[in-house]
């Protein structure tokens, strides 16, 4: 269990020393094999050669020196440290410079080859490389010459190496836990940074950043890519917080009023007249919020991508010009021009009704922001797939710093506002929401004190392919698939 | 005409919606006995399509509270049960017709047309006032002998206008029968419908069939006289 947990730590910073460590482990074992190995061929390849130098200089001995007793001699001055021992072809000893390790009383004759190399261990610990080659000289019988050397300070060079191995690997192995730690942490620090920050952040204080973005690696752009997440996000808190305060706000105001209208008719007796207006004025607050509250259920809807009741193909003159028609009346009211052109034959897919609504919003708020004696156009055109209307007046226009505002919700550009519209700021949204939920977009340009010009694009029926109805059904019956 | 629908799948709800809508009904969908009836008692629909099997209240108590309520509403019951007990339960607790699933939407489209007709005591498929004929079945309308084209929110105020000949409705009235609860602010495009409605029936010249009647509502008359 424990050693399973070693071996799959659950940090980054874990799994990342423990390989860095495992990796040199394996790197170091291999190279210190290598080099005991290649020391310890180097060693025994040059004692070898050593005996045989020896070996030639005792045949130079033999051939110019006779006596037994003279070659004892010779054998015995010629190296210190070498013994040489001359033996007959049968193996029984002939002569000796010096005391030989018991094994070598007597010795293996050589099978056929001319020499024999062999290691020996003895009991004592110590070891021997010893050379057997024949001696073939004139007059004499065939003997064996045997030249040894002490093996043992090849084991004690390599034993000291293994010993340096075994004291600095681990320290390797140590230094590299802790830099690997290190590195890991160096590299790791900031997504613990991201980790704490994000932990911090909540949708009442949204102000965390990492702000790590003068680093432009993965990590920096991880960071600011995230950064920028939060800036989203934070917008569309700060949004729905508006949202939310402005909508209690609008229904809180008749609310009040009606609250405090009824309170004051009832802390005496009225005349029936005097209950009627009450009434009456409650009434008309309560209609009032019944608007807000409808037009809050449509935005909702818009938001749950149900806008569209019915589809059916529209003529988008036809409907421009019924709307322009019943709206002419209150522009003459107002002393305004209203007027419509429009280019033939131009079919939308659409909510009759919706479109309708739109249209009235749009010529509506045309009419109320242009003065006396202006005048409010209304055209529908065909741009490649798309068909235009464009709504244009003459009246007093929306200040730059209001525009990219214009279709949030609750939003007014006056709101010191003379005139309190019914509608309560939410008309513009609902346009944006009817003409996004018809696949089409809704543009704003104005010129203050000239005029403002709304631009709708919708897209353009083609004859036949799309049967009327069927995308929002589906679309429906996809949403009702997924709650 | 504006149907309430109480379906608590909301697979078959949302199905039943769409269909609905596409026939030019105004649908209120509600998921719940209790809210159901807490639609029912503020709004004037023409017509409740009742599952059964509800998660809190079942379709009998909901229909019979319905009736207890004083409403007078058509209701279709939809069930799974198709048994000779259940239907007579469903029907002796105040529905007006029951319809086992599955059903062909066809067959409940039919019967919706059929309920629409028995509210308003009417026999006859086919509608007329003064010249104006309009068939509820087919949804087809005819001035004289000459077929006009309208669309089907454009048919549904019509039809609403021709049950209700020689009464005036106000522009509350049209919009609670034609619009679902999300519809707001109508009163100007109930105008602008009006005016299709006139240009297309030719009736552009006084005196109209389909009068305004200032400060209340819009009128059809039987006769274009006074």
């Amino acid at each position: 269990m424990l050693s399973g947990d070693i071996l799959r730590p659950r940090s980054i910073r874990g799994r990342l020393t423990l390989w860095h460590v495992l990796l040199l482990a394996l790197t170091l074992a291999g190279y210190s094999a290598v080099l005991v190995v290649s020391l310890a061929r180097g060693l025994d390849s040059g004692l070898d050669r050593m005996l045989s130098d020896e070996a030639r200089q005792t045949l130079g001995v033999l051939n110019s020196v006779h006596t037994d007793a003279e070659l004892k001699e010779e054998f015995r001055r010629m190296n210190v440290g070498t013994v040489i021992a001359l033996y007959g072809a049968d193996g029984q000893q002939l002569i000796v410079g010096r005391t030989l390790p018991t094994p070598y009383n007597r010795i293996e004759p050589l099978a056929d080859a001319p020499t024999r190399l062999e290691t020996l261990s003895l009991d004592d610990g110590t070891s021997w490389r010893v050379l057997v080659q024949s001696v073939e000289q004139p007059g004499e019988p065939p003997r064996l010459l045997l030249v040894a050397r002490s093996a043992g300070y090849v084991d004690v060079a390599l034993g000291q190496l293994l010993t340096l191995i075994a004291i600095t690997a681990p320290l390797v192995l140590l230094l590299a836990v802790a830099g690997g730690i290190f590195l890991a942490s160096r590299a790791l620090n900031p997504i613990d940074r991201m980790t704490r920050t994000a932990e911090a952040i909540s949708a009442e204080d949204m102000s965390g950043r990492l702000k790590l973005s003068t680093t432009h690696d993965e990590v920096g752009r991880l960071a600011t890519t995230f950064d920028q997440m939060l800036d989203r996000l934070d917008q569309s808190f700060e949004r729905q917080r508006r949202f939310t305060a402005d909508a209690s706000h609008e229904l809180r105001t008749p609310l009040a009023m009606l609250v405090s209208r009824a309170g004051l008719s009832l802390e005496r007796r009225r005349s029936p007249q005097e209950y009627e207006q009450v009434l009456g004025e409650i009434r008309d607050e309560g209609m009032r919020m019944g608007r807000v509250v409808n037009d809050l259920l449509m935005l909702a809807r818009a938001d749950a991508g149900d806008v569209v009741a019915l589809c059916e193909r529209l003529d988008a003159g036809e409907l421009v010009g019924s709307v322009v028609e019943a709206m002419t009346p209150l522009a003459l009211e107002r002393g305004l021009e209203l007027q419509h052109e429009a280019e033939p034959g131009l079919t939308v897919i659409g909510d009759q009704t919706r479109m309708m609504q739109l249209l009235v919003n749009l010529i509506d708020n045309a009419l109320a922001h242009t003065p006396f004696g202006g005048r409010v156009l209304v055209r529908t055109s065909r741009d490649i797939s798309s068909v235009v209307i464009e709504v244009l007046d003459t009246g007093t226009g929306i200040s730059p710093e209001h525009l990219p505002h214009v279709f949030e919700r609750f939003y007014r550009a006056d709101r010191t506002g003379r005139s309190r519209r019914p509608g309560a700021g939410l008309g513009l949204s609902l346009c944006l929401s009817i003409v996004r939920a018809h696949g089409g977009d809704i543009r704003i340009a104005s010129k203050p004190g000239r005029g403002t010009q709304v631009t709708v694009r919708l897209p353009l029926a083609t004859d036949v392919l799309d049967s009327p109805g069927s995308k929002p059904s589906r679309e429906l019956a996809g949403q009702a698939g997924n709650r | 005409m504006r149907i309430l629908l109480v379906e608590d799948e909301l697979d078959l709800g949302s199905v039943l919606k769409t269909g609905l809508q596409e026939q030019g009904y105004a649908i209120d969908l509600a998921t719940q006995g209790e809210d159901a009836l807490a639609y029912a008692s503020t709004e004037p629909y023409d017509l409740v399509i009742l599952d059964v099997m509800l998660p809190d209240l079942d379709g009998f108590t909901v229909c019979r509270q319905l009736r207890r309520n004083g409403s007078n509403t058509p209701v279709l019951m939809l069930t799974a049960l198709d048994s000779i007990e259940d239907r007579v339960a469903g029907l002796d607790c105040g529905a007006d017709d029951y319809l086992a699933k599955p059903f062909d939407p066809r067959e409940l489209l039919a019967r919706v047309r059929a309920l629409l007709r028995r509210g308003q005591a009417q026999r006859d498929p086919v509608l007329c006032v003064a010249d104006i004929e309009v068939d509820t079945a087919s949804r087809e309308v005819r001035r004289g002998r000459e077929p006009i084209e309208l669309t089907k929110r454009e048919y549904a105020i019509l039809e609403l206008l021709v049950r209700n000949a020689n009464r005036v409705l106000s522009r509350d009235e049209i919009a609670e029968h034609i619009w679902a609860f999300d519809f707001s602010a109508m009163s100007n495009v109930i105008d602008v419908y009006i005016g299709n409605l006139r240009r297309k029936l030719g009736d552009t010249t006084e005196p109209r069939l389909l009068r305004t009647v200032r400060g209340s509502g819009y009128l059809l008359r039987d006769s274009g006289r006074a």
